[in-house]
């Protein structure tokens, strides 16, 4: 009798939550899911994380684009959502109870806090199990179910079951790639593993919010050591996205104990996507219109504007305004930068040096890249550094600073500069803008060396991955 | 006769230490260590409980040293016992510590487990029992170790025969002691019991001889320690041979105490001359 053959499950929530044009981890999840199923064809199915379970998603709309796909669903279920939204942030059932406590023991006074924690205490391990048990958790799904009442009725992709473990069988492989530590589902893993013989796969983009939590908004170090912890623990595999996170990670358990779980670098694709039906701007036009230095990021502190801003500063004060090109900020503006942005928009020097531009569609920015001079990426610290090897893709010098993963994307076709020296930016962006032999020759570099990495080839090395674990 | 627990002067200097500042510490440390030295230089016979208490007291006087470590009496646990050790574990695998909330219990716990704690499975807690648990409850520092507070499971001070049955059902036993003389009690209780163990080197004073044995594992710092436990709990339950077991009878009370009591026969035989 021939055994039944695992289904490798994308869990793709992340995907289908999403709102926005796809950005980074998005892209990640959406792309591989697209590119595995070509690959597995049959033997592939996704699946989603929804009212305390996962249950299969069958995406109506077939599309050539795999990004498409995920959107169309998501305005679907935008439409059904559109009323009032939450005044906070949901929470999953068990946090919101820590929640309800820390509020409690943080408003009693300051002298019977001790006795309130030793209450919480004696308390816990009575509520986990109250927790545990099937009608307190039916009771939860009931009410929840009320609140989502209206995207389950029409959402009928979606094919429930009432247990996690339900739409799995024994040896089935569990993949997810998504913004796992917004969701509660990755403590299910070492579960799924342990009980019901799944193999888990999942990832580690980098380990920026515990090794540099200054860099992010609150302190979110211990959250995200204990994810970690946690995915080591409930992961066959952990695919990490360049060798420097994969030895953050590495080291994180080694520091901690955690379970030292097998790793696997991927490399992900860096193809820009060609979108020719997508409009461009006047915004874009216009800044395309002259020469430009190109750096695409999010604005935020951790990606180092602030040491491109300084070399400008320094530039122009030494009477060099009149050769600089402009310096195209491409990306969202995060946290953190009010003063920075503030300074750009003031500072006499430079007022009129730096563009930014936000919400820019596929086929804008691939004419950004193109349009550039070269692109600049100064990052403090990168997991990987995706615009990197999309500037090489399309044969753009580039200057990158020298921290993180970044040089394992550039190799030595990139120009190194250290991310904390803006009178080396300034050097460097200088030459690099006014001598043009030296920008060809690192153009050609690039052009006669770099092998743009592909989307299937990500998947392929995860199916290789995949292979080694039976 | 003067029997010491401990070389109190080294212990108190490194708790008020952290209490207070150096010089008072010291001040306070030297009178310490003078009562001790009148008691030592005061006595007929002194009785130690490790070999390095009694090397320093050796060092100090031509008084006759002996060694008597402390010891454990045999237990069973009882089925009331290993019911109310359920109530509190939950039928979860765990790793135990048993303490009292001594500082250096609490040092030791945070020392070693501080930084993250990613030891435990999903599945697995440490349960600390006696009144350790609160004061490690109440520290923050609980709460500043990743995952640790989630880990943590606090019994407090549990009746004897709960005590037992804990120990009975616990898979590893820690012992995360970075300072302190004497021998700990603790750890007399955990060889007893036959458990996987992990301990600090301090922590075995008195005990040198089972560093190496089948299940006792040493580690002198955090990233071991987290480490050695990890594997400890992945490792199947310990099983002792009959002959291991007969090893480790000498941490009972019975054996322990002999070098006393054959040093009381001398003395009243001495007297009696």
């Amino acid at each position: 009798m021939s055994e039944k053959k695992p289904i490798i499950w994308m869990n793709v929530t992340t995907s289908v939550n999403w709102r926005r044009p796809p950005v980074g981890i998005v892209r990640v999840e959406r792309s591989l899911c697209f590119e595995l199923k070509s690959l597995y064809g049959e033997s592939f199915k996704q699946c989603i994380w929804r009212d305390g379970h996962f249950v299969e998603f069958c995406p109506t709309v077939e599309v050539a684009s795999e990004n498409k796909n995920f959107i169309n669903h998501a305005h679907q279920t935008e439409s059904i959502k559109a009323e009032l939204p939450s005044i906070y942030l949901k929470l999953p059932r068990r946090k919101a109870l820590v929640a309800i406590a820390q509020g409690f023991l943080s408003l009693m006074p300051l002298k019977l806090q001790p006795y309130v924690n030793r209450l919480l205490y004696s308390l816990r391990p009575v509520v986990s199990r109250a927790l545990s048990k099937e009608w307190v958790s039916s009771l939860f799904r009931v009410s929840h179910q009320n609140t989502s009442e209206k995207l389950v009725q029409v959402d009928s992709q979606v094919i429930d079951s009432n247990k996690a473990s339900e739409i799995f069988s024994p040896k089935d492989v569990l993949i997810s790639v998504g913004l796992d530590w917004d969701y509660s589902y990755y403590k299910e893993f070492y579960w799924l593993r342990k009980k019901h013989g799944i193999k888990i796969v999942s990832c580690c983009y980098d380990l920026i919010p515990v090794m540099y939590p200054q860099y992010c908004v609150n302190d979110v170090a211990g959250i995200f050591t204990s994810y970690f912890l946690e995915v080591a623990d409930g992961s066959d595999v952990v695919l990490c996205i360049s060798k420097q996170s994969e030895n953050d990670l590495n080291q994180l358990l080694e520091l901690t104990g955690g379970a030292r779980t097998l790793t696997h670098v991927f490399p992900l694709g860096d193809n820009v996507p060609e979108s020719d039906n997508e409009a461009i701007s006047e915004q874009v036009k216009l800044a395309c219109s002259k020469e430009f230095i190109l750096f695409v990021s999010t604005i935020e502190r951790r990606k180092n504007h602030e040491v491109l801003y300084r070399a400008y500063h320094l530039l122009c004060k030494q009477g060099k305004k009149a050769v600089l090109p402009k310096l195209v900020f491409v990306g969202m503006q995060g946290w953190g930068v009010n003063e920075l942005l503030k300074d750009i928009e003031l500072d006499p020097l430079v007022r009129d040096m730096i563009i930014s531009l936000s919400h820019v569609n596929d086929s804008e920015l691939r004419k950004l890249y193109e349009m550039s001079l070269f692109c600049v990426f100064p990052s403090l610290y990168e997991g990987w550094g995706l615009p990197v090897g999309e500037a090489l893709a399309l044969g753009k010098a580039v200057i990158c600073s020298n921290r993180g993963s970044l040089p394992e994307v550039g190799g030595d076709l990139v120009q190194y500069v250290d991310p904390w020296k803006p009178q080396d930016w300034a050097d460097e962006i200088l030459r690099m803008s006014t001598d043009e032999n030296w920008r060809k020759l690192w153009e050609k570099r690039v052009q006669n060396n770099y092998t743009t990495r592909s989307w299937t080839a990500a998947a392929k090395s995860i199916e290789k991955c995949l292979g080694s674990l039976s | 006769m003067y029997g010491s627990q401990n070389i109190e002067w080294h212990l108190k200097n490194a708790i008020l230490s952290s209490y207070i500042d150096s010089i008072t510490a010291q001040k306070y440390t030297e009178l310490i260590k003078q009562v001790e030295l009148d008691a030592i230089n005061g006595a007929d016979r002194i009785i130690c409980v490790s070999e390095n208490d009694a090397f320093w007291i050796k060092e100090q006087t031509q008084t006759q040293v002996i060694l008597a470590p402390n010891g454990v009496s045999p237990w069973s646990s009882t089925d009331n016992g290993s019911k109310e050790a359920k109530v509190i574990t939950s039928f979860y695998k765990y790793a135990l510590y048993c303490a009292s909330a001594h500082p250096p219990n609490i040092s030791g716990f945070f020392e070693m487990f501080g930084s993250g704690f990613g030891s435990l499975k999903p599945d697995e807690k440490l349960i600390i029992a006696g009144s350790a648990g609160w004061s490690i409850a109440g520290d923050l520092r609980v709460h500043k170790s990743p995952k640790l507070a989630e880990k943590v499971t606090i019994s407090g001070v549990v009746n004897q025969p709960c005590l037992n049955g804990l120990i009975d059902s616990a898979h590893c036993i820690v012992l995360p002691l970075t300072q302190g003389g004497g021998t700990n009690l603790k750890t007399a209780e955990a060889l007893w019991s036959g458990k996987h163990i992990v301990a600090t080197k301090i922590a075995m004073r008195g005990f040198e001889k089972f560093i190496g044995s089948r299940g006792v594992r040493i580690a002198n710092d955090s990233i071991e320690f987290k480490r050695e436990l990890r594997a400890a709990m992945n490792d199947p339950v310990l099983e002792l041979t009959d002959e291991e077991k007969e090893k480790r009878n000498i941490v009972l009370w019975s054996s322990c105490l002999k070098p006393l009591e054959e040093l009381i026969n001398e003395m009243v035989t001495e007297i009696s001359a």
